[in-house]
């Protein structure tokens, strides 16, 4: 038998998402992979939302993950524009090469 | 209140939204890389300071469903943002003219920042401190890389928006989590909250701390501030200067309402909060030792600049430190805030007007025998650089002495003696310069600097107050003081 949905379990399917989004950003070298990432990041955080605010049958947190989805959406934009600006002066997306500035 | 008391009071922002509007109007009209949007700009600016004056609020006035407070502070924050933006659209035409970075943009996306950090400060809202966070974020990590054929630029902006983004994304937990403890994305339900239960204290503690893990690092204190030397030093050198100022300056406002989400005074809140207390002590210490100490090494004027703002950082971190203990110390942190953005943007104006070659930030060397080329530029630099190292006559000298004074008061004594400490390591640091400046002999083949007017004078507007607030320093603080005493 399959049990029925429960908020907590959402919460532990973001908290898996979430740190996979950490790692990732962390771990791969491919800077479209790391801006995967980040996006991953802020989905599971619209999870968590939506799973509190069924725990508190509040709305609000539903309408917050609206506005970070807008948000995000925004985000990726500009980091998408400033990995192909770097493409062009770089040719390479990888981040193990993308070391002028040290000390 | 009625509803048009409350337009009144946020005239200011809606000035300054509906002058970003225009000035994007005017870069898509004419797309050039002449003045119309710099003249837009600068008189979008001048009309926000003035609605800032002439709408000052008295107290602590809520809004929009307590989403949002304007408080004096708040206001008085915004009228310096928008001197400095002022200052910044003055001084650095002439870095963008040499740089060949497109104008309208550059004061499009400038306004943009000044608006974010501005509704960054006014957020009474978790949810609106993130989005405020973001407009104010967004733009920073685009103009960061605005020099769009070098590729230091690009790695800086790159660099910031993963650090950037990842922050935001970790804000944005903490805020799930605080949601999923409290109930509430309002701070002031979230303080009621704290008043009357201890339920859910597992979940609140870890979002709380993540909260402000975030805006650590956005003022890059010290375990977190690995992504700030290499932002400067890429970034174009006015950006650079806008986000050392506007940036931290947000920054610090935000972690002191964060500070003061709870209700410390309940009996089962002190725990917490003395644990709260040894993490910012913890990295208050760590900003200052490893930022005065780094900063003596650093060979890129720009390098060296933000490893002094991570020691500033450790500064700002003690007031507020104290101002944890007693709530009214809080005028040492407006006041540092408001004397260490007035020198830094000084500083990175002359920096800007100053770069030697077309794609290089200056290195300490370029400064050599800089006083039998232009005796007038040395003493400018010597005004900015002194008051950096916090010598009298200056106002960085007031800044860090009302910082050691409220942690003296607050009974954290053995730490304005770690502070002073590293105020005299870091003073060698910003002496150095003066002194390669004058004793040295110039590089015959040294490029010769030419500086616009309007560029020359913005500088000389910020050393005016650096040394005006330097030597009549009452004035402001009185006013700082009174603000703090009412928030």
């Amino acid at each position: 038998m399959i049990p029925e949905l429960q908020p907590w379990m959402l919460l532990i399917v973001a908290m898996i998402v979430f740190t996979i989004g950490l790692l990732g950003v962390i771990v791969r070298k491919n800077l479209l992979i790391m801006l995967m990432s980040i996006e991953l990041m802020l989905n599971s955080v619209n999870l968590c939302f939506v799973a509190f605010s069924r725990i508190h049958h509040l709305v609000e947190g539903d309408l917050t993950a609206l506005f970070v989805m807008t948000v995000a959406a925004a985000e990726s934009a500009v980091g998408l524009g400033l990995v192909i600006a770097l493409f062009r002066t770089l040719r390479t997306v990888d981040s193990d090469q993308i070391q002028m500035l040290r000390d | 209140m009625d509803s048009f008391e409350s337009l009144s009071l946020v005239s200011p922002w809606l000035v300054l939204a509906g002058g970003i509007l225009a000035t994007m109007m005017i870069s898509v009209v004419r797309v050039s890389t002449k003045r119309p949007a710099q003249v837009f700009a600068i008189l979008t600016l001048f009309l926000t300071l003035l609605c800032c004056l002439k709408n000052m609020p008295e107290g602590t006035q809520v809004l929009f469903n307590g989403a949002m407070e304007v408080s004096p502070l708040t206001t008085l924050a915004l009228a310096l943002l928008s001197v400095l933006g002022i200052l910044f659209g003055f001084g650095s035409s002439r870095y963008l003219t040499k740089e060949k970075i497109h104008f309208s943009d550059y004061y499009h996306l400038l306004l943009i920042l000044i608006l974010g950090a501005s509704i960054l400060m006014c957020a009474k809202d978790l949810v609106v401190m993130f989005i405020a966070l973001e407009v104010m974020s967004l733009p920073a990590y685009t103009l960061a890389g605005f020099r769009r054929n070098d590729a230091r630029s690009n790695e800086a902006a790159i660099k910031y928006y993963i650090t950037g983004g990842t922050l935001g994304a970790v804000f944005l937990l903490g805020a799930s989590f605080v949601f999923g403890a409290t109930g509430s994305t309002h701070l002031a339900d979230i303080f009621l909250w704290s008043q009357g239960t201890t339920a859910n204290f597992g979940l609140f503690y870890v979002g709380h701390v993540l909260l402000l893990i975030a805006f650590l690092f956005k003022v890059a204190a010290v375990p977190f501030h690995f992504w700030k030397p290499d932002v400067y030093e890429g970034a174009p050198t006015a950006v650079t200067g806008v986000m050392a100022t506007v940036v931290t300056m947000a920054g610090f406002v935000v972690l002191a309402r964060l500070l003061g989400m709870i209700d410390s005074a309940r009996i089962e809140w002190v725990p917490y909060f003395e644990s709260l207390k040894q993490l910012i002590r913890l990295v208050a210490v760590l900003s200052l030792v490893v930022g005065s100490a780094v900063v003596v090494t650093q060979k890129n004027l720009k390098r060296m600049l933000a490893y002094s703002s991570i020691s500033h950082s450790g500064y700002l971190l003690l007031g507020l430190l104290a101002a944890m203990t007693k709530p009214e110390l809080i005028y040492s942190v407006w006041i540092y805030l408001f004397g260490y953005s007035l020198m830094t943007c000084g500083l990175f104006l002359l920096i800007s007007q100053s770069e030697p070659r077309e794609d290089a930030g200056t290195e300490l060397v370029d400064l050599t025998g800089l006083f039998k080329r232009s005796p007038f530029r040395t003493l400018l630099w010597t005004i900015f650089l002194l008051s950096m190292a916090g010598m009298p006559l200056t106002i960085g000298f007031f800044t860090k002495y009302f910082v050691f004074l409220s942690s003296l008061d607050a009974g954290e004594g053995i730490f304005a003696v770690v502070a002073a400490v590293c105020a005299v390591v870091g003073a060698y640091a910003y002496l150095r310069p003066i002194a390669l400046m004058v004793m040295r002999d110039a590089d015959p083949t040294a490029a010769s600097f030419k500086t616009s007017f309007t560029g020359q004078l913005a500088v000389v507007i910020s050393a005016l107050g650096v040394v005006g607030w330097g030597i009549m320093p009452n004035l402001v603080i009185q006013i700082l003081k009174g603000i703090a005493l009412q928030h």
